[in-house]
């Protein structure tokens, strides 16, 4: 029997929720509402904001650059996260086992996430060139005909999501811990009433992920449609604006054009689409997201 | 004929996992590879693989470049206190928003998973100015004092894990006339060993190699992490990419040690989870 | 108990940070800061230069060096301008737009007027008007930038053609026709020539050849659909009905894994800068090339763009009397040591003088191409030109615009800017 909501619950969890608090208000909440101010106004950065309501917003709804950038943005988002989603749980899959070794081969499936930044990019730029690359090496001795990658427009979204799955390995671990997390028990039980292995994941494990899967998927739209540091070193956009994701095209607004204010409401309308999106796979977990134990 | 099907099962599994590896590990493979050559051959077409004259001197050289080792104390001071910080208030302010009831809680949910959701240019500019107001520039603080607010990722995280805890483990504390901070501190987050070796983890990672806030706040060179360092070898029309990769091995090397020690200890965890 | 622990590793942290952050050596004399982009042995070259002034001026001046990624340096600029505590002098690749300059450099014309070592004659043409805005000399050059046409002798032997440089636009076409080689499966193995589309000093500067204008600024107007630089655009265009455009672009991405294409090889003809001089000898020192002014159309004058890598002094300064020595050290002496260490276009005649770039054919190559030079004069917004363009090139070679429609769509956008700094 849970106990009634109480006056000192309440107050205890305002109490574990202050820092939170004291950081939203003292760093976060400040640059937000600025943000938001900027998005009505004419804001080259080198002069005081001028007030000019919505025109920013108009502007914005004819730009083709941003109905460019929001498309790529959203076909890498919504085919990406997906895919890495589930290559993380397989991988997590293969390496929850007792078996000798297994270890290493979850330090080298997490090592990519190690590698710096700049590194990494470097290794995939040469990696994915069409005519020295490992890849194109690989896929000529296979007989296949080699790629253009990067270099070919209507490749370089799909290279830039194989250049992803390398990336799992933290979704491996958190996709770990919630393996971890399960009871072994349940399984034995499963095996003495008969379940096989596929059962025994559909009707144990997948609920019992449940929760940290619904965190792998909002932190994974979260972020991916802010990807910006990636095309911006590797592609700049290119070519012919097919990586031009749209934080990227955000950021030169505002770096590169003086357009401040413009790119203020750039982010207002990304952080509604984002919030809108997770709002929905919030409301439709209560119909797939299992908290407590079965 | 059992112990056949499984050993084939066994062997099945090595080989698609070791292929696997094979694939994931590549990339290593060629930045060290690159770490061992000269300025010459890292540009040579068609690229080798094993450069014939490995350069072992250039892990010399990077000091030479730049005050790595300086670099390397800066960085670690900076990701052992956000690694603290995170653990802290993020499994803190995470019990509070998952076995807890108040009120707004899930109206205030949605708001710290809504800080997560602009982009880092539209508030680069003011939070640069908050920090400035406060007299944080050129320090670390900016890096660090934000992290022992709860930063909303991990939290989300710890909030998921702690929603899995049996509700009748903290009932039966309560009844039993525990404090919330004693649930917390001596029920809940015995429970959460992985959580907490991810969460210190992943922070700890990214503070070792974030650039950008550091490139923002901080202005004086010696003050400069591993990660602004890392960007330091490059001029305006060519960059010396094998000192750089070297420098990155250097980087790398000491976390894939670190993790390789710690992944072992949160898998073996915990599994028992009290009432079943 | 772990509490505890944890709360004093955490206050002992706080505090050595905190004290890392406030304690800084006394020092007598005057300080100011020096940003500057470069990195590796050329960052530890650029700092032995500021330390060699350190040394030797007789002000008791102490300059602090910071390098700031290449990348980041604007960013970092910008903020650090609001925040107002900026570097008292600081150097930026190819410059800063000339807005922000406005907005945060000193104006150099009482400095340099009583200086004889700045008059306009001791300049390329070109280099101080990259730096003037609105009639106001906002920083000094550091070192130049033009291209040139570098040619592979070798293969002009090979294809049986005259071995010089190509001289009109037809030549170089005819030229790279006949060294274009493909392998057997019909992949391209080498290009004769890829015109650097998106790259607006080549576009420009064709255009210029062609006799168009894109910049006329006493009517603040930007001219993208001059006639003449839509038949210049046309021809850089025409080598997409040549190659095809997946192959110019898979080729191009493939040769920028190395960054001298040309040494390795994969182009007969590129148009390239003066730093590709010292890559080559490094890289690929038996290389039978030279360098020759890029080809004009039919009829066309010569003409080469400038543009420099600029070097500032901030209007928050607190100690300009030492930054403007610093930066006129810089700008004299400390230019003309880096630019014989690194053979690099300088910017003043004197510079050039010198016997490593005498003693250097290629070099001398651009002491010719540098007398046709000229530049975009007072241009604000060269970021956003230089963005834009490249995006609008690609329209045109992709086929999905036509050159009128792409340079009038071009010509809107970026007006409608300008007019916001009239």
């Amino acid at each position: 029997m849970r106990s009634k909501l109480s006056y000192k619950e309440a107050l205890w969890g305002y109490i574990f929720a202050s820092p939170w608090f004291l950081g939203f208000f003292a760093f976060t909440i400040y640059p937000i509402l600025m943000g938001i101010y900027y998005s009505f106004t004419e804001y080259n950065v080198l002069n005081p904001p001028i007030w000019t309501g919505v025109t920013n917003y108009v502007e914005f709804s004819r730009d083709p650059l941003v109905k460019i950038s929001l498309y790529n943005t959203l076909y890498y988002t919504f085919i990406g996260v997906p895919l890495w989603l589930l290559m993380g749980l397989v991988l997590a899959l293969l390496v929850h086992k007792p078996l000798k070794g297994v270890g290493f081969y979850r330090t080298i499936f997490y090592i990519p996430n190690i590698v710096p930044f700049i590194a990494s990019v470097m290794i995939w730029l040469w990696i994915l060139n069409p005519m020295y690359g490992l890849a194109n090496i690989l896929l000529r001795t296979l007989g296949l005909t080699p790629l253009g990658w990067l270099g070919n427009e209507k490749l370089s979204k799909p290279s830039l999501i194989f250049m992803g799955f390398w990336g799992v390995g933290g979704t491996m671990l958190i996709f770990l811990a919630g393996l971890n997390d399960i009871p072994a028990q349940l399984y034995e039980a499963a095996k003495i009433d008969g379940a096989n292995s596929f059962q025994q994941f559909r009707y144990i494990t997948l609920p019992m992920l449940s929760p940290v899967i619904l965190f792998n998927l909002i932190t994974g739209i979260i972020g991916t449609s802010q990807v910006f540091a990636s095309v911006y070193i590797m592609t700049k956009g290119g070519p012919n604006n097919s990586t031009l994701m749209y934080v990227l095209y955000l950021y030169d607004n505002a770096f590169r054009y003086f357009k401040m204010g413009y790119a203020s409401a750039m982010g207002v309308v990304l952080f509604l689409i984002i919030l809108l999106l997770t709002i929905l796979l919030l409301k439709s977990s209560q119909g797939w997201v299992h908290y407590e134990r079965l | 004929m059992k112990d056949y099907k499984n050993f084939l099962k066994t062997i099945i599994y090595y080989m698609g996992v070791s292929l696997l590896a094979c694939l994931y590990i590549l990339p290593l493979l060629w930045m060290l590879s690159t770490s061992l050559k000269t300025q010459s051959d890292v540009l040579r077409l068609p690229p080798v693989l094993i450069p014939h004259s490995p350069q072992w001197s250039n892990y010399l050289t990077i000091f030479k470049r730049l005050p790595l080792g300086r670099y390397f104390l800066n960085t670690l001071i900076i990701a052992v206190s956000t690694m603290i910080g995170s653990i802290v208030s993020c499994t803190f302010v995470g019990y509070g928003f998952s076995k807890l009831r108040w009120p707004l809680r899930d109206f205030f949910f949605v708001v710290l998973l809504a800080t997560m959701m602009i982009p880092f240019p539209t508030v680069m500019i003011p939070l640069f100015l908050t920090f400035r107001r406060l007299g944080w520039i050129n320090t670390y603080l900016p890096l660090i004092i934000p992290t022992f607010c709860a930063s909303p990722y991990l939290t989300f995280l710890a909030r998921q894990f702690f929603m899995s805890v049996p509700n009748e483990l903290i009932d039966a504390a309560r009844v039993d006339g525990a404090s919330e901070l004693k649930i917390y501190s001596s029920l809940i987050l015995p429970l959460s060993k992985p959580l907490i070796i991810v969460i210190g983890l992943f922070e700890f990672l990214y503070a070792w190699n974030d650039f950008t806030g550091p490139l923002i706040y901080l202005t004086s060179q010696e003050k400069f992490t591993l990660a602004i360092g890392l960007q330091l070898f490059s001029g305006a029309h060519m960059s010396e990419w094998h000192l750089q990769m070297a420098a990155s091995t250097i980087v790398t090397l000491p976390i894939i040690v670190l993790f390789f020690i710690l992944q072992r200890y949160f898998i073996e965890g915990i599994t028992i989870t009290g009432i079943k | 108990m772990v509490q505890k622990k944890l709360i004093s590793l955490v206050v002992f942290l706080l505090v050595v940070v905190l004290l890392g952050g406030v304690l800084t050596p006394a020092f007598g004399g005057t300080k100011i800061t020096y940003w500057h982009p470069w990195g590796g042995r050329w960052g530890e070259k650029q700092n032995e230069i500021v330390q060699q002034f350190n040394k030797e001026n007789p002000y008791g001046i102490e300059v602090e060096v910071v390098q700031v990624p290449g990348g980041e340096i604007v960013n970092k600029l910008i903020t650090a301008d609001m925040g107002g505590n900026p570097p008292d002098v600081f150097t930026v690749w190819s410059g800063i737009d000339l807005v922000l300059a406005d907005k945060i450099c000193t104006p150099l014309d009482k400095f340099v007027a009583k200086d004889p070592r700045f008059s306009p004659k001791k300049y390329y043409p070109g280099a101080l008007e990259w730096l003037t805005y609105k009639g106001k000399l906002l920083g000094l050059p550091w070192v130049g930038a033009l291209m040139g046409l570098y040619y592979n002798k070798a293969h002009l032997k090979q294809a049986g053609l005259p071995v010089r440089a190509p001289k009109t636009w037809k030549e170089l076409e005819t030229f790279a026709d006949k060294t274009t080689i493909k392998d057997p499966q019909g992949k391209y193995k080498r290009f004769g020539f890829i015109p650097p589309y998106g790259w607006w000093n080549f576009v420009v500067q064709c255009s210029w050849q062609n006799g168009g204008e894109w910049w006329d600024y006493k009517n603040w107007k930007f001219t993208a659909t001059n006639p003449k630089n839509i038949e210049a655009v046309k021809w850089i265009a025409s080598f997409v009905d040549k190659y095809g455009i997946k192959n110019i672009t898979e080729f191009n991405t493939a040769a920028s894994a190395s960054p001298c294409a040309f040494a390795d090889e994969l182009f007969t003809f590129t148009y390239d800068g003066c730093w590709t001089i010292s890559a080559i000898r490094d890289y690929k020192p038996k290389l039978d090339y030279d360098v020759a002014p890029f080809p004009v159309p039919e009829g066309g004058r010569p003409v080469s763009v400038w543009f420099n890598d600029c070097m500032y002094m901030s209007n928050k300064s607190k100690n300009l009397d030492a930054a403007w020595k610093f930066l006129s050290w810089m700008a004299t002496e400390g230019t003309r040591r880096w630019c014989i260490w690194a053979l690099e276009q300088p910017a003043r005649y004197e510079i050039s003088r010198e016997s490593v770039y005498q003693e250097d054919k290629h070099f001398r190559a651009f002491s010719g191409i540098a007398k046709y030079s000229r530049t975009l004069i007072s241009f604000p917004l060269m970021s956003l030109f230089s963005d834009k363009i490249g995006t609008t090139m690609e329209s045109i070679m992709y086929k999905e615009k036509t050159p009128e429609t792409a340079l009038s769509e071009l010509e809107n956008i970026i007006q409608k800017e300008l007019d916001k700094y009239k």
